[in-house]
């Protein structure tokens, strides 16, 4: 497996995909649905309604309490984990590196807890989709789609979004991303959310952009559009542009916060074990 | 003001390429980001998609034209008009003959030629060297050459004019040997031209400048001094003066004589350009003093040349002896009632009569010749044995010119006189010619070994020179010319200035013993070889020479008709040694032209320094 090393893959075996919602697919899985269902665990208790399952009145508080109330149940369902990496000509090499070994990480630890897992190259559209699966013999065939992602084409999250095809029961989106585009995350955000997704994203940055190793007269050119602009830059302009950018990466998690969505910073910096084993545990994404 | 590069001009063309590097953008590096989205807040405005960039105002632009600008005009090397034209190097030649006290100056000409040297020093470049030059009676180095402007101006502000004549030929040439040294030298030539004189040097490619000074000939002047015995007597004595004027129009001259401060005669002339007055004053009986000769004339720019000295004293005894002479020489030698003659044979020569005689005239040679060094006299023969050899004698030789100034020749008439045989001259023996002839000298002359010597190539007696009335003056001028040394005639008493003074001392004499007081002190004198020379007759006056307690006396007077005529020449006349013609002068006075390349360039630098300032301030803000 070239994308993660044996050894993560074993370590990761172990860990499950953390939520800060229930899972709810049309297939039961190994993930705990918020949906009262019909699994063994027991969730917690509610009054009684005409047309309510008998079998599921707790007649131990009827005996005590003198009144009707029914067992609620954890229904044990499926989850949809969607990965969608933006392959944008903005997603560099190495960022893109870094997003496909997350994601990677990530759809195994899915697949070997039997959720069903989606995959989607986005850039201005919906580049490439791979159909949601599930189970460990569908690990080799999500690897591979994910290592043939390359960087190009512009960025058009909103667009790429829509064309995403809804997924049966409400499902996990894992976005991966530098949000270098003109719309802004929230856009797209919103419409996933729309969906009943619970959305993460991974904001995919280089070191390299925080503080570009550039000096003197330059001719900027953007990957995507092919933009070019005329700057001077020097210690303070780069000063500024660090400042500048590093307020741009704020306002994409407080974008993210007031939505709701799940944020977390990759940098291309930091090796993949250390992302999936360390922060990405840390902020409760895997457990 | 002109370029004499103007070629260098041709560098403002780069002006075009500095200001098109403003209009054109700059070369930027591209570097391919994912997004130039963070990049715009810090975005230049060009335009991109042309060549050319809107023209900003650029402190940076300005000063690199300004520096181009100072330097294309550097390279033309433009040059500002000059009175003068240094080069490198200067030497500075000024004039200090007696002309140049002439009061047209400020106040006089060489306090004008003091005055432009001083602006000429003012204008030269702090680095170049300079060399100071006195042509007066001789020519002298002041300071050779030097960058300390201290020094030479020391020098300048000591000059003086002299009284005497000054060579400008001869320090122009000393000027020129020592400026070949120097490369880019030039000579700047302060002077009132230094009367007719050619310069027999050529200046090769060393640009000789003149600077004229002075601007007016107006002068009259004493030009002849002289003191003879009266025609009449021989105890009597009478002064010749001559009165000349140099200006446009005659004047009336008034000559007063005074004699140790009372006036013996005053006489007033009218002189007219080209027309000296001669002016004969009789001096009293055995006159015994000194002379002083006053000069009034109107307009007059020259005092020096308004006054001179004569001394005169009575007339002395002559011992002359007369050895194998024959009675009509002998009768003739002893018309001068101041000759103590004495003749003897050839055979009764002794050397030891030598001692008592201030001259000897020999008509017949004694065998042997005694040695005759320091000795004055006279060989009336052609014979074999003086100092000068004989060759082939010629026959029938015709007198064709003589000496008229000698004075062994003065009123004697050649005109003539038949010489039946003369004898060629193989060897004059260091005597120069006095009456020339087909066959070569007739009569020789000159000093020699410390004595005075004539010398005949004819034998009288086979001329009919004896008969002629030459043949007397010719014996007294001989003899009065001869023991003029050791007699202390008034003639070799009347000095011009710079002028040595020469008489024959006892041989015992030592320096020490002798004291010479001059017009303005003490004055050196050199007593060699039994005779004494003084040599610093520059100052006019009366010296007085006591010799060991002999008193006596002489003169010196600034008389000189090249110095006297004041009008300044418009260029000096260089003429090759070869071909007396004068030659083209380069010595016009007009300007000549000052470079100004090294301002030029020092301020290029300070430009230079305020561009790369400004580029750094730049930066760093």
């Amino acid at each position: 497996m070239s994308l993660l090393p044996a050894e993560l893959l074993e370590r990761l075996s172990r860990l499950a995909l953390g939520s800060r919602h229930r899972a709810r697919g049309g297939h039961a899985g190994e993930r705990r649905s918020r949906m009262r269902g019909q699994s063994q665990e027991f969730l917690d208790h509610r009054g009684y309604v005409p047309g309510d399952d008998l079998r599921y009145l707790d007649w131990h508080l009827f005996a005590r309490l003198d009144g009707l109330w029914v067992k609620l149940f954890e229904d044990e369902q499926d989850r949809v984990v969607q990965l969608l990496i933006d392959t944008s000509a903005s997603m560099s090499r190495e960022k893109l590196d870094q997003a496909r070994r997350v994601a990677a990480a990530l759809g195994y630890v899915a697949l070997a807890r039997n959720d069903r897992v989606a995959y989607g190259g986005i850039t201005d559209k919906l580049d490439r989709y791979a159909p949601a699966r599930r189970g460990r013999d569908q690990l080799a065939g999500l690897f591979r789609v994910i290592e043939e992602a390359r960087p190009g084409g512009n960025t058009d999250l909103q667009r790429a979004v829509d064309q995403w095809p809804p997924q049966r029961g409400r499902g996990m989106v894992l976005l991966f991303s530098d949000f270098l585009h003109e719309e802004g995350p929230e856009a797209p955000l919103r419409r996933l959310l729309a969906r009943g997704n619970e959305v993460y994203v991974f904001h995919v940055v280089s070191p390299a952009e925080v503080r570009p190793p550039v000096d003197g007269d330059l001719l900027v050119v953007d990957a995507e559009t092919g933009e070019e602009l005329a700057v001077s830059a020097d210690a303070d302009v780069l000063d500024r542009y660090e400042a500048a950018f590093l307020g741009f990466l704020d306002e994409v998690q407080a974008t993210c916060d007031r939505l709701g969505v799940g944020y977390a910073r990759i940098s291309t910096q930091v090796p993949v074990e250390d992302l999936v084993l360390g922060d990405l545990r840390r902020l409760g994404f895997l457990t | 003001m002109t370029l004499l590069a103007p070629l260098g001009l041709a560098l403002g063309a780069l002006a075009a390429p500095i200001a098109a590097m403003y209009f054109l953008k700059i070369r930027r590096h591209r570097v391919v980001v994912p997004s130039t989205l963070p990049w715009r807040a810090f975005q230049r405005s060009e335009r991109l998609s042309t060549p050319f960039q809107r023209f900003r105002n650029n402190l940076l632009l300005w000063l690199q034209l300004a520096l181009l600008a100072l330097l294309a005009l550097a390279l033309a090397r433009p040059a500002f008009d000059a009175d003068v034209a240094p080069g490198h190097a200067v030497v500075l030649v000024i004039d200090t003959s007696a002309s140049m006290g002439a009061r047209d100056g400020a106040p006089t000409r060489l306090d004008a030629a003091i005055a432009e040297a001083d602006d000429l020093l003012d204008r030269l470049g702090a680095a170049d060297p300079v060399m100071l030059v006195a042509a007066g009676p001789h020519t002298e180095v002041l300071v050779p050459f030097t960058t300390d402007r201290a020094t030479t101006r020391a020098a300048l502000t000591k000059l003086r004019p002299t009284a005497a004549e000054g060579s400008l030929a001869e320090a122009l040439d000393l000027a020129l040997s020592l400026a070949r040294a120097q490369p880019g030298v030039e000579i700047v030539t302060l002077s009132d031209g230094g009367n007719d004189e050619t310069i027999a040097v050529d200046p090769g490619d060393i640009p000789v400048r003149y600077v004229k000074i002075g601007t007016s000939g107006e002068n009259t002047a004493l030009t002849g001094l002289d003191v003879r015995r009266a025609p009449a007597n021989d105890d009597d004595r009478q002064l010749f003066v001559t009165v000349d004027t140099f200006g446009a129009a005659p004047v009336k001259a008034s000559v007063t004589v005074d004699l140790d401060g009372v006036t013996v005669g005053v006489q007033a002339a009218d002189v007219a350009p080209g027309k000296p007055a001669a002016l004969v004053f009789d001096l009293p009986s055995a006159a015994n003093g000194v002379l002083h000769v006053a000069l009034e004339a109107p307009g007059d720019l020259l005092p020096s040349d308004d006054e001179a000295w004569a001394a005169v004293s009575p007339a002395e005894e002559k011992r002359i002896l007369l050895v194998g002479v024959d009675g009509l020489t002998a009768r003739a030698v002893r018309s001068d009632a101041r000759v103590v003659a004495q003749a003897i044979s050839p055979q009764g020569f002794r050397p030891e009569m030598l001692d008592q005689a201030d001259a000897v005239l020999f008509g017949a040679l004694p065998s042997p010749m005694p040695p005759l060094d320091g000795r004055s006299y006279a060989i009336l023969t052609a014979k074999d044995g003086g100092p000068v050899k004989f060759g082939a004698p010629a026959a029938a030789p015709e007198v064709l010119g003589w000496r008229r100034t000698h004075p062994t020749q003065r009123f004697v008439e050649w005109d003539g006189v038949s010489v039946a045989r003369a004898r060629a001259v193989a060897d004059q023996g260091g005597l120069v010619a006095v009456v020339e002839a087909t066959s070569g000298p007739l009569v020789l002359a000159g000093e020699r070994a410390g004595g005075r010597v004539v010398q005949l190539a004819f034998e009288p007696l086979e001329s009919d020179l004896p008969l002629r009335v030459a043949w007397p003056v010719f014996l007294l001028d001989t003899v009065g010319w001869l023991a003029e040394q050791a007699a202390d005639l008034d003639a070799g008493r009347i000095l011009v200035a710079g002028q040595p003074f020469v008489r024959r001392v006892p041989a015992e004499l030592t320096a020490a013993q002798v004291t010479v007081t001059g017009p303005a002190g003490p004055v050196a004198a050199d007593v060699a070889e039994g005779a004494l020379r003084v040599h610093d007759t520059m100052t006019p006056g009366v010296y007085r020479v006591d010799l060991g307690g002999q008193k006596t006396s002489f003169t010196v007077s600034a008389i000189s008709p090249r110095e006297s005529r004041l009008l300044p020449r418009e260029a000096l006349a260089f003429g090759q040694a070869a071909a007396p013609t004068v030659a083209a002068a380069r010595t016009d006075a007009g300007v000549g032209q000052r470079e100004a390349w090294p301002w030029l360039a020092a301020l290029g630098l300070v430009v230079l320094i305020v561009e790369w300032l400004a580029f750094h301030l730049r930066r760093v803000a």
